[in-house]
C-alpha cells in the first residue's frame, strides 16, 4: 500500500474533508459570536477593568452593578414595556387584517377583486421607509405624534402578509370547503376552524418576521417620538451610543446586552422556526 | 332548507377588506401621492405661501452639491454593503457545502446577527473601533495609522460599511448555502472530474447560483438603502461633514429635522422610484422562482 493510498483511507476514516468544513464554519461562527461574548464580558466588569493591556475575557469579580446603573441612567424598563406593547400591538392587528383580507382574496369572488388585489401588490412594492416623510406629516396632522399608536398605526396592514397567507389559503383544496359547507361550516366559521389551523406555519413564519423587524425598527420610532416615556429599546440604545463620549463602556455594554437579550431568548426558543421562516419568506429581506 | 340572505354575503368581502384597505390607503397611497404633490410645490421662507413650481424642486436638489454628495456616499455605501457580505458569504458557503453533522448548530450561531438591531450592531462596532478604548481602534493607532472616525470622513464611512455588512453576512451565507445544496451532486461531481476547482466554480457553480446572487444583490441594496439608517444614526449621525449621509439620511435631516418639505419630498419621490424599480426586479425573480 502506497503512502498516498494509506493517506486517502486515513482521511476518509477521519472525515478529513468534513474537518475543513467544520473548521471553516467554526471559524465563521466564532467571528460572529465573539463580539457578543466580549460585550457580555465587558458588561460584567468594573469600570477600571476595561482598559487592561491584554484583553481580559473572564470578568472577576463579576459585577452586576452595571445593569442596575443602566436603569438609573435611562428608563430601559419603560423602553422594554413600550417595545413589547408596540411589537405585540402591531402583530395582533396584522394577524387580524391579513387573515381577513387573505381569506377574501383566496376564497371569495366579488366585483373589483382584481383591482383591489393589485393595490395590495403595489403596496408590497413600496417600503414604508420610502414614504416616511408624508406619513410623519399625516400623523402630525392627526395629532398622534409622540404616542405608541403612532409607532404602530402604519404597520397595521401588511400587503406582504396578505400575499403570503393568500397563497397558503389557496393551496387548501376546494373539496375541503365543499365538505365543510355540507356539514354546515361555512364562511367565517370555515375560516376559523379549517383555514387558519391549516395555514398555521405561514402565520408563524410571518409573525416571527414581523416580530424581529419591528423589534429592531429604528427610523420610524425615532421620527414619531421625542420623549423617553414612549420610546422603544433600539432608540434608547441609539441615544446611549450617541452620548458615549463619557466613556461609560461597561454601562453601554450592559445596555446593549439588555436590548439584545429578549430577542436572543425568543430566537433560541424558536430557532428552527426562525431559520425556516427566514429562508421561506426571506424573499422579502427584512420587512 | 332555510334560504340564506344574499345581501350580507355581497358586502361581506368588502367589509372584511375594509381595515386592511383603510390602512393601506392612508399610509401608503396617500403618502405616495402627497410626496409627489409636495415635490412640485415651493414654500416661501415664512411658510405663508406655497407656489406650484413644476419640477423646480427636482432641479434644485439635482444641482445641489450636498445632494450629489449624498448620492455619491449612497452609491459607495450600498455597493460595498451589497458586495462585501456576498463575497465573504459565497466564499464560506462554497467551503462549507457538505452534509455534515451539527450543521444546525452553525446555522443558529450564524443566523443570529441577522436578528440583531442596527443599534446593537452600532454599539458593538463602536466598542471595537473606538480610537481610545476599542481593541482594534487602539491597535490601529499603536501601529501608526491615525484612526479617528469622528474626524476622518473616509474612516467613518468604512466603519458604517463594516458594521452594516457584518450584520448581513450570515443572511447571505445561509441563502448561498441553500442554493449550493440545491445543485445536484452529480453535476458537481461530473464537473470536478474534468476541471479544477476554480474552473468548476466559475463555469458550473457560479452560473447556477446566479439567480440567487441576483436576489441577494437586490435584498442587500434595499437593506443598504433603508435598514442601515439605525447603524448610521447611532454611529456617526451622518457625519463627520456629511461623509456618511446616505439618501435616506438626508431625507431625514432635511424633512424631519429642518422641515424643508418641497426639497425632501422631491428626494422622497426619487427614493421611491429607485426602490420600486429594485423591488420590481426582485418580484420578477420571485415570480420565476415560484412558478418555474
Amino acid at each position: 500500500m502506497t503512502v498516498g493510498e494509506r493517506f486517502r483511507i486515513w482521511s476518509r476514516r477521519w472525515r478529513l474533508d468534513h474537518l475543513t468544513t467544520h473548521l471553516t464554519l467554526g471559524f465563521f461562527a466564532l467571528v460572529t459570536v465573539t463580539p457578543y461574548l466580549w460585550l457580555l464580558s465587558t458588561s460584567l466588569k468594573l469600570r477600571t477593568e476595561v482598559f487592561t493591556p491584554t484583553p481580559k475575557w473572564i470578568p472577576w469579580p463579576i459585577n452586576f452593578g452595571n445593569y442596575a446603573e443602566v436603569f438609573d441612567r435611562a428608563p430601559f424598563g419603560i423602553f422594554l414595556v413600550n417595545t413589547v406593547l408596540v411589537v405585540s400591538g402591531i402583530l395582533a392587528a396584522q394577524l387580524l387584517t391579513i387573515t381577513l383580507a387573505a381569506y377574501v382574496f383566496a376564497r371569495r369572488k366579488f366585483r373589483g377583486v382584481d383591482l383591489l388585489f393589485l393595490l395590495f401588490l403595489i403596496q408590497m412594492m413600496i417600503p414604508i421607509h420610502a414614504t416616511f416623510l408624508p406619513n410623519f406629516l399625516t400623523l402630525r396632522n392627526l395629532d398622534l405624534l409622540n404616542t405608541r399608536v403612532a409607532m404602530m398605526l402604519p404597520f397595521f396592514a401588511s400587503g406582504y402578509g396578505t400575499f403570503l397567507l393568500r397563497q397558503a389559503f389557496k393551496q387548501i383544496p376546494r373539496d375541503l370547503e365543499d365538505a365543510a359547507v355540507i356539514d354546515g361550516c361555512s364562511g367565517l366559521r370555515f375560516l376559523w376552524h379549517v383555514l387558519i389551523p391549516l395555514a398555521k406555519p405561514t402565520l408563524v413564519a410571518f409573525g416571527l418576521i414581523s416580530l424581529v423587524s419591528h423589534w429592531n425598527d429604528y427610523l420610524w420610532p425615532l421620527i414619531v417620538t421625542d420623549t423617553p416615556d414612549v420610546r422603544t429599546l433600539t432608540i434608547g440604545l441609539g441615544m446611549f451610543v450617541q452620548q458615549e463620549s463619557g466613556a461609560d463602556w461597561t454601562l453601554l455594554m450592559a445596555a446593549t446586552a439588555f436590548v439584545t437579550a429578549p430577542l436572543l431568548v425568543i430566537f433560541l426558543v424558536f430557532q428552527r422556526k426562525f431559520i425556516e421562516s427566514f429562508m421561506f419568506s426571506g424573499l422579502k429581506g427584512s420587512r | 332548507m332555510r334560504r340564506r340572505v344574499i345581501f350580507p354575503n355581497k358586502i361581506l368581502p368588502y367589509f372584511l377588506l375594509a381595515p386592511q384597505l383603510a390602512i393601506t390607503v392612508v399610509f401608503f397611497f396617500w403618502p405616495a401621492a402627497q410626496a409627489i404633490y409636495y415635490s412640485v410645490l415651493l414654500q416661501d421662507p415664512f411658510g405663508l405661501r406655497t407656489q406650484f413650481v413644476w419640477l423646480e424642486n427636482f432641479r434644485i436638489i439635482l444641482t445641489d452639491p450636498l445632494y450629489l454628495g449624498s448620492v455619491q456616499v449612497t452609491v459607495i455605501f450600498s455597493t460595498a454593503v451589497a458586495a462585501l457580505p456576498m463575497g465573504v458569504a459565497l466564499l464560506f458557503a462554497v467551503m462549507a457545502d457538505r452534509k455534515i453533522r451539527g450543521v444546525h448548530v452553525y446555522r443558529t450561531l450564524l443566523m443570529w446577527p441577522y436578528a440583531v438591531a442596527p443599534a446593537v450592531a452600532a454599539s458593538l462596532w463602536l466598542f471595537i473601533f473606538h480610537p481610545d478604548i476599542g481593541i482594534i481602534g487602539r491597535w490601529l493607532n499603536d501601529v501608526g495609522i491615525h484612526w479617528d472616525y469622528k474626524l476622518n470622513g473616509n474612516q467613518a464611512l468604512l466603519l458604517v460599511i463594516l458594521a452594516a455588512s457584518w450584520k448581513q453576512v450570515s443572511y447571505n451565507f445561509l441563502f448561498f448555502l441553500a442554493g449550493l445544496q440545491a445543485i445536484p451532486r452529480s453535476v458537481m461531481e461530473a464537473a470536478s472530474m474534468d476541471a479544477g476547482l476554480g474552473r468548476t466554480f466559475w463555469s458550473i457553480i457560479f452560473p447556477l447560483l446566479s439567480p440567487m446572487t441576483f436576489f441577494l444583490l437586490v435584498v442587500n441594496v434595499v437593506y443598504a438603502f433603508f435598514d442601515t439608517f439605525g447603524v448610521i444614526h447611532a454611529l456617526t449621525d451622518g457625519g463627520p461633514a456629511k461623509a456618511t449621509e446616505t439618501l435616506i439620511y438626508k431625507v431625514y435631516t432635511d424633512g424631519v429635522m429642518n422641515l424643508d418639505l418641497g426639497g425632501s419630498s422631491a428626494q422622497s419621490v426619487i427614493l421611491m422610484v429607485v426602490v420600486i424599480t429594485l423591488t420590481a426586479l426582485q418580484f420578477r425573480f420571485i415570480e420565476r422562482k415560484v412558478h418555474y
